[in-house]
């Protein structure tokens, strides 16, 4: 009954482990010299409340690049084709991790473009798959009730 | 009373996520001044008091020539900047190229000082870079650039 039982969390931790690895769309820039991934700030999304872009630079050894909140342009892309200019700031509880607010209002596939400049290394990148659930962002009707 | 309890919860992450950030500084962040207003004090002032005594300040010049005048001079300068702070605030001892100056005051707890530098800047980009320790116990590490014009 104990194996049975340590198997089902093991097994739970990994799909939920795989779950957050799958959650972001990752991109080489730079030639690999940097890594930027990109995903949704709050998964799974919802029609109506806030969310952001979690976006996170690496260099080509994993470590975290900070201070590019002022180097860095991002704009969420709504299902219309209609954008909207995030304010990036860093994510204060992760290191080299930023992020910028934003509310969704329909269900679809919001996706990402960001470009700027990461030490001499200039890039522009369009994320178009930052969740891996259907639709990405979903409607707010399916979980609410008066 | 949850009510309160709430309210007092909220007051309290609203105090720790304070911090010492950067709240003005001259010359302003990303200025570009020309040589003869380069002034020879760099005055920083943060939301909250630092301790300067726990508190590291570097100054140096960005090395890479880059066009004023380009509408994206300064994301290049930042990113250029955001590299070469993580460097120099790395460093224990002295850093290659680094230009020297006084705190004034040189110790104490401050929200607002002065970098006394011996003479002014000559032309070229430069990127202040700190880790300093603010009232609250955070360490924070923050930088601005500035360009003085030829």
């Amino acid at each position: 009954m104990q194996i049975r039982s340590n198997l089902l969390t093991a097994l739970l931790a990994l799909l939920l482990m795989s779950g957050f690895g799958l959650a972001h769309q990752s991109k080489e820039v730079g030639g690999g010299a940097y890594r930027v991934v990109v995903g949704y700030l709050v998964n799974p999304a919802y029609t109506g409340q806030m969310n952001g872009i979690d976006l996170a630079i690496r260099d080509a050894d994993g470590q975290p690049m900070m201070g590019l909140e002022r180097s860095i342009l991002a704009w969420v892309i709504a299902p219309d084709g209609s954008e909207l200019a995030l304010t990036i700031r860093p994510n204060a509880d992760k290191e080299g991790w930023y992020t910028g607010n934003f509310i969704p209002t329909v269900p679809g596939n919001y996706t990402f473009r960001v470009s700027g400049f990461i030490a001499d290394v200039e890039f522009e990148e369009h994320f178009d798959e930052p969740a891996h659930n259907d639709p990405p962002v979903m409607d707010a009707a399916g979980i609410s009730l008066p | 009373m949850r009510r309160l309890l709430t309210l007092a919860l909220l007051a309290t992450l609203s105090v720790v996520s304070a911090h010492a950030h950067l709240a003005a500084s001259s010359p302003a962040a990303d200025a570009v001044v020309p040589t003869t207003e380069a002034a020879s004090v760099i005055t920083l002032e943060f939301t909250e008091g630092v301790e300067l005594g726990f508190s590291t300040f570097r100054l140096v010049p960005i090395e890479h020539q880059l066009d004023v005048t380009d509408d994206t001079f300064a994301m290049r300068l930042n990113a250029l900047a955001a590299q070469k702070a993580a460097e120099v605030l790395g460093v224990r001892g002295e850093v290659e190229g680094e230009i020297p100056f006084q705190l004034e005051p040189a110790r104490g707890t401050v929200e607002k000082f002065d970098l006394q530098l011996a003479e002014p800047l000559a032309p070229g980009s430069y990127v202040l870079a700190w880790r300093v320790l603010s009232v609250d116990t955070h360490v924070i590490e923050e930088f601005i650039t500035f360009t003085v014009a030829p």
